[in-house]
Formats: C-alpha cells, structure tokens, sequence
C-alpha cells in the first residue's frame, strides 16, 4: 500500500475525532429527536405539518454532506447515515397516516407515494455518493486499491442495502405484531422499532467503520482505529439510549403543558388561604371540529417557534458548516495545503470547532482548578495552618515573609491576570518589575529575602526582615497608583 | 559555592570559546556531569554534538573516548574483551574505550539492543564485569550519547529502561544568523578546540559532586518535586510517567543549578528550569496522542503551569 497522499493526516485524524464524529453523532441526535417528536405527534393530538418533509429531506442531505466531510469515513458510513435519515423519514411517513394502520401498500400508495418518493432520492443520493467515493478512491489511489477492494466496496453497498430493506420489514413486522396482539395504535411499535432500526444502522455504522479504518491503515499498526470505532459505538449507543428513553418515558401528552394547573399551583404559593376559583373547563369542541387535534394556541406558537429557529440552527451547523467543511477538506486533501493556508471561509468550520473546542477545554480546566483549589482549601483549613503541605514544618519568618508575598502576588494577579498555579515568585517579581517601572531593584531584593526565607537554611536578620516589609510597603503602594493601574487598565 | 561557581564560569567560556551561543545546553550538561547523571544529546547532524563533547573534555582536564554506533557494534566493543598472550600464556584485558572518564556514544540508536544494554551496568554502576570480573571505571564517568531524531531507517530506538539511565535529555539547535556567523568568523583559521586548555581537573569534579549533595532543599520543594513528578503519572496524555529515578534526577539536577548560580540552596526556578530535560524523555505517551502532536516536552510545559510551586 503506498503511503498516505496528505502530509497532514495528523491534523485530519484530530478533525475525524474532535470534529467529524460529534457533529455526526448530534446530526443523529436531531434526526433521531424528530423522528421521535412525529412518533409522538399523533399520540399528543399534534397533526402532522407538511414542512416537516423539506425537514426531513435536508437533514438526510445534509447527513450524507457530513458523512462526505471525511474522505476517509465516507462509502459505507453514507449509507448508514442515509438509513437512519430514511428511517426518519419512513417513520414521519407512518406516523401521518390516519389511524387504524392499513399494511396494504397499494391501498396506501396515493398518500404515501410523496414519502416514498423523497426516501427513495435520500436513499439513492447516499448510495450514489458512496459508489462515487468508491470509485474516487479506485482511481485517485491505484497504488492501494485493487480488484478485491472494489468488490468489498461492492458488498458493502449490496450488504446495507439488503440491510435497510431488512430493518424496513423489521419495522413493518413489529408494528403489526402488536398491534394485533395488543389491539391498540400500532404508532408505539412503530417507535420501539424505529429506535431499534436507528441502533441498528449505528451499529452496523461502527462495523463498518472500523472494517474501513482497518483497511486504511492496515500496514501503519496504529490503534487509533479501535478508538475511533470504539468512540463511535459509545456515541451510537448514547444517542439510541436517549431516544429510546424519551420515547419511553415521555407521556402521552407531553406537548400539552398544564399550564392552569402550574398557575394554581403558584397561586397557592403566593397567597396561601386564597386560592384562584377553579379554572373553568376547556370548552369542548363541537365533534365536527377540524380543530379537534390541535393543541392549545399558546403551545402552538411556542412550538412553532421553536420548532423554525431549531430549523435555521439545522441548516446552519449541518448544512452549510459542514459543506464548508468539505470543500475546505478537499482543497486541503488533494492540493496538499494546510488548512492555516486555505481561505478565511473555508477556515470558518474548523476556526468555529477550535473555538467551541479550547472553551471546552478551558470550562475543564477551570473546573478542575476549582476542584483542587477547593480541595486544597478544605483540607488547609481542616487540617493545618494556611499555605503548608502535609508534614512539612515551617519557621514564622517564613511564614511572615511569604504572607506578604501572598498578597503582593494577589495584586499582581488582579492587575495581569497572568499568575499560573505554576508560577513561581521570581516570574511574579517580572511582572510586578514590568508593572511598576523603577521598582526593578526593590523586587529583586525583596524576592532575595523571600527565597532566603522560605527556600534556605538561613536565618533572616532583623534588618533583613525590616528591609523586606518595607520594600513590600513601597511595592504594594506603587502597584496602587492610579498611574499602575491606567497602564493596565 | 564561589568556588564552584567560579570554575564553572571558566569552564563555560572554555567551552564557549568552541560551541557559540548555548549557554543554558553547557549550563545543564554541567549540571548533570556534576551531579553524577549521564546525557542524551538528540539532535540533527552538524549542530556540534561532537564538539560539545570533546570541548567539555578538554576543559575537564579527562581522558576521551569516542565510540561510533553501527547495527554491527558489539558489547565487547564498547566494555573490552580478554585476548590470550602467548608470551605470558594468559588472558590479558584490554579495556574497550568505555574506561575513559567521558565517553561519547555517538548515534546510539544505530547499535542493537545488546550493544545498547550493555552500557546499562556502565551508565547505573560506573563499573564493568567481563568474563565475570568487575572492573570500576575511571571517575567522573559521564557518558553523552547522540541520536539524530530525523532518521528511523536502520534503527533501534532506546528502550524505556536505557532513556530511564539518562539524567537528561538535551537538544543543541539550530544556531541564529548571528551565532552562526560568529562560529564561520572563529573557524576561519584553526579549530579552536585544538588550542583548548584543562581549566579544571577530575578531582576537582569529584569534589564538586560530592558538595552539591548537601546544597539544601527545602520541604516546601521537595514536595513540589514530589507532586510535580506524580502529577505525569495521571496525565492523560501519558501512558507511562516518570519513575522515582526521574524524581530523584530532578530534584540533583535542580541541587546543580542551585550551585551553578552560586546558592547553597534550592529555588522553584531551579527545579522548573530542570524539569522538561530531565523529566520529558522520561514520559512513555499515548499513541494516539502522540499522532496528535502531543510531546513529553508538551507535557512537563503544561503540568509547570497546573502544579502550584507553593502550597
């Protein structure tokens, strides 16, 4: 096998990990919640909207541009992502149909027949996308392609295709069977097997993710590709977890907020001895009523509202980010550039992951200082006296001197914001020296003593210990000017 | 202290005189000749590795070997081996140029690991055993190996037990325009290093290294040592951290500092400044991130930063 085309595969496997498998697993999470919500919509009495079909068509797109963001997880992972989005898609399509069910396709067709359609194109882009990959692949790279390779790719596609049709029938199967046994909506089934159609196309996902990566780097011995496949099955198997959960635990009628009830119960809060009379019943819709399923006219606003701004969000972060991505990816890819070279819009995606990436990183170092810090505080205050470790003893000179350290390097801290757990005394003494010009010669006498003290053996004589309280006098006055303080500032 | 300071500023503008502009390399291979360690020297060919090596022995008044590295190097190589003399009809030992007082292995990685290892007993013990008899070598003993980071083709890399042995591990550089144009202005005529005179004498180290033992340590920093250590053992980039040799190196390189600077005691500065090259060769990383980028020197930086000096 050749080596690798890309001089910075470093840089794309921390993409693949940090950047391509999160935005992948959070497009299944906002797939799998939709599907989940029209499950739900006509157990809570919501009718179906018809915008939900763009919805659906731009999130099984958008989930095969995601899929392409990675040259190296493309092929068989599109197919995947197109048979969860058209599980989605299949399940928006059971879920509007008007109970009792009626498993009779042909008695069906009429009002399927747009659902079937737009299945069929998400279904066909993705394996259109995964034979083109292939044969970019086959082409781009003969050196490590062969006959065999192109014929796994084969089986591949056969292999999901016949595994969707299979799911399909799983689906199918299981709504009718309880739907007889049970004589209830078969629109339960239908959610149970949907969240197992979703686990499923995600497990086959990270086999064939991991059969992929396996390929790829067979001759480099690395174990990344059982951290990636491992980081993918936990990501499938948490977003599974949570759908299943919500469908299991959400009641009926989870859309329709008690809204009287939460006022009453408030009312009684604030007022006790006086309560609200008793709201007055809904009233009751003529049986004819074409609003007979709707929700309430504040829970529509509130949803609908919701539901357009999740909408501009989705096309956003999963349609135009990632196709940026992609180009950028491919430019980067095929030219050999770094992505540091590449323009500012192509930067966009990966400077909007960095970003979200290091604040990441930062809430978890903050957090992880505040812990220790925490920690350090409590044990200090239970156990023993301020600013000395475990079992070490120290002199009240040393003790006196590094007080006033302390507070000179508060200062410090407060004006810079620049001192580090790490930071020792004399990089401290820079930045006072830097912050208060002239005092260069005051710091450096009074970190000498401050060191004597804590740090040797050595005594400090009583002129030293005067002279150190004075510098620190003049020190903590001259960090106090206005003049110090306008400078930062 | 003065005294010690005052021989180490003549040794380093000796040395200076021959390698330009790396004060802070001569001041820590100081401070590990001094405080007994041995040092890895891993750097790119021509940057004066060599010449290092050479110009500290000629400064330190000690005898000089140096072994040239090849896949088909063998123990006997390197330590001696016994030759039976007809003559007096016996085995006669004839030491390898390991019994020098400072021994350069140049390009390291190059020998097997047989070859390798047995410069363990060496390095650790400073003494030899061929046909079952141990012979001390000469002291001070200071071994400086070399490896060139560029090149894996033919290659064995040092074992984590082999990097352990090694009190630290330096990288020369590049020099700047300037100093580069200072080492072609100073290499017009002769070499510098062939008029390089002893400034110092061997036992004179030896004295040196047994007073920086009593240089003082705070508790303070010795628990500063302590948990700097501990802390590259939770870290998540690592797999492996450092042993309880890497603290003790740390806490003899930062004695050496200290008397270096002419203190008869111990500074956090003096421990930070010592950290990385004693402590980052030490770390066994995760693969995968290591492919990220993420380096033993990385490491060190960033716990420098996270462990508070003063509790």
């Amino acid at each position: 096998m050749a080596s690798r085309p890309n001089p910075h595969i470093e840089q794309e496997f921390d993409w693949l990990e940090h950047g391509f498998i999160p935005v992948t697993a959070a497009a299944f999470g906002v797939c799998g919640g939709l599907a989940a919500l029209f499950f739900l919509q006509p157990i809570a009495g919501v009718p179906f909207f018809w915008w939900t079909v763009p919805w659906m068509l731009v999130l099984s797109t958008a989930a095969v541009y995601i899929s392409q963001a990675s040259r190296m997880t493309r092929g068989p992972e599109s197919l995947g992502l197109a048979l969860l989005a058209a599980s989605a898609l299949v399940s928006a399509w059971f879920a509007s149909l008007s109970t009792p069910l009626v498993w009779t396709l042909p008695a069906m067709a009429p009002q399927a027949a747009p659902y079937v359609i737009v299945w069929v194109l998400s279904a066909s882009s993705g394996v259109a996308a995964a034979n083109v990959s292939k044969l970019e692949d086959f082409v781009g790279d003969q050196a490590s392609s062969t006959l065999s390779w192109q014929q796994e790719s084969a089986q591949y596609t056969l292999g999901f295709f016949a595994a969707r049709l299979l799911a399909l029938l799983l689906v199918a199967g299981i709504a009718t069977g309880l739907a007889a046994a049970f004589g209830v909506s078969a629109h339960p089934g239908l959610s149970w097997s949907a969240a197992g159609l979703a686990f499923f196309g995600l497990i086959l996902q990270s086999a064939s993710y991991l059969q992929r990566l396996r390929i790829i780097w067979a001759i480099q011995e690395l174990d990344v590709h059982e951290l990636l496949a491992r980081r993918w099955l936990q990501a499938s198997i948490w977003v599974s977890a949570l759908l299943t959960a919500l469908i299991l635990l959400l009641p009926a009628n989870w859309l329709r907020i008690p809204w009287q009830a939460i006022g009453q119960w408030l009312s009684d809060r604030m007022q006790p001895g006086e309560s609200l009379p008793p709201p007055a019943p809904p009233p009751t819709p003529a049986p004819e009523s074409p609003a007979q399923d709707m929700l309430l006219e504040g829970d529509v606003h509130w949803l609908t509202a919701l539901a357009y701004m999740l909408f501009f969000a989705a096309i956003i972060a999963i349609v135009v980010l990632p196709l940026l991505a992609l180009v950028g990816f491919l430019v980067a890819y095929f030219l050999g550039e770094e992505r540091a070279k590449l323009p500012a819009l192509l930067q966009l995606p990966v400077a909007i992951y960095e970003r979200l990436r290091s604040l990441w990183q930062r809430v978890q170092r903050s957090l992880g200082r505040a812990a220790g810090r925490a920690a350090s505080v409590r044990s200090r205050v239970q156990d023993k006296p301020l600013h000395q470790p475990l079992g070490i003893a120290e002199s009240a000179q040393s003790q006196e001197l590094f007080q006033l350290f302390l507070r000179l390097r508060q200062e410090v801290h407060r004006q810079t914001s620049d001192i580090r757990p790490g930071t020792t005394p004399r990089q401290i003494g820079w930045r006072l020296a830097r912050i208060t010009p002239g005092s260069g010669q005051a710091v450096q006498v009074f970190l000498h003593h401050l060191h004597q003290a804590r740090y040797s053996h050595h005594e400090l004589t009583e002129a030293q210990r005067q002279e150190a309280h004075q510098l620190y006098e003049a020190l903590m006055g001259a960090l106090s000017t206005p003049e110090t303080r306008g400078e930062e500032q | 202290m003065t005294e010690l300071q005052k021989h180490y500023q003549s040794i380093r503008e000796n040395i200076g005189s021959v390698i330009i502009g790396k004060d802070r390399q001569v001041r820590l291979l100081l401070a590990a000749l001094f405080s007994g360690g041995h040092v890895l020297l891993e750097d790119v060919p021509g940057v004066g590795k060599t010449m290092l090596a050479r110009s500290l022995a000629a400064s330190l008044g000690c005898s000089f070997n140096r072994v040239q590295c090849t896949p088909d190097l063998l123990p006997s190589d390197i330590t001696g081996t016994s030759v039976y003399d007809q003559k007096e009809e016996e085995f006669v030992f004839h030491p390898g140029p390991v019994f020098a007082q400072i021994l350069l292995v140049d390009e390291i990685n190059r020998a097997t690991p047989r070859t390798q290892s047995s410069l363990l007993e060496c390095m650790a013990e400073a003494q030899v055993t061929v046909d079952g008899r141990t012979r001390k070598l000469p002291q001070p003993f200071f071994v400086m190996a070399t490896q060139n980071p560029v090149e894996y083709e033919g290659t064995f890399p040092l074992p984590e037990a082999q990097l352990d042995r090694f009190f630290l591990k330096l990288s020369l550089g590049y020099p700047s325009a300037d100093e580069e144009n200072t080492i072609l202005n100073a290499l017009r005529g002769a070499h510098p290093i062939d008029a390089l005179g002893a400034c110092t004498d061997p036992d004179t180290v030896i004295q040196f290294q047994k007073a920086l033992r009593d240089i003082h340590v705070s508790d303070v920093l010795r628990d500063y040592i302590v948990r700097l250590t501990q802390s590259t053992r939770g870290h998540s980039s690592v797999q492996l951290g450092a042993s309880p040799r890497g603290s003790l190196a740390l806490y003899r390189a930062a004695q050496a500092l200290a008397g270096l600077a002419g203190r008869d005691y111990v500074e956090p500065d003096d421990v930070q400044e010592a950290a990385v090259p004693v402590l980052a060769h030490r770390l066994m990383l995760r693969p995968e991130q290591e492919l990220r980028g993420a380096t033993g020197q990385r490491v060190i930086e960033e716990l420098l930063q996270q462990v508070a000096v003063d509790l």
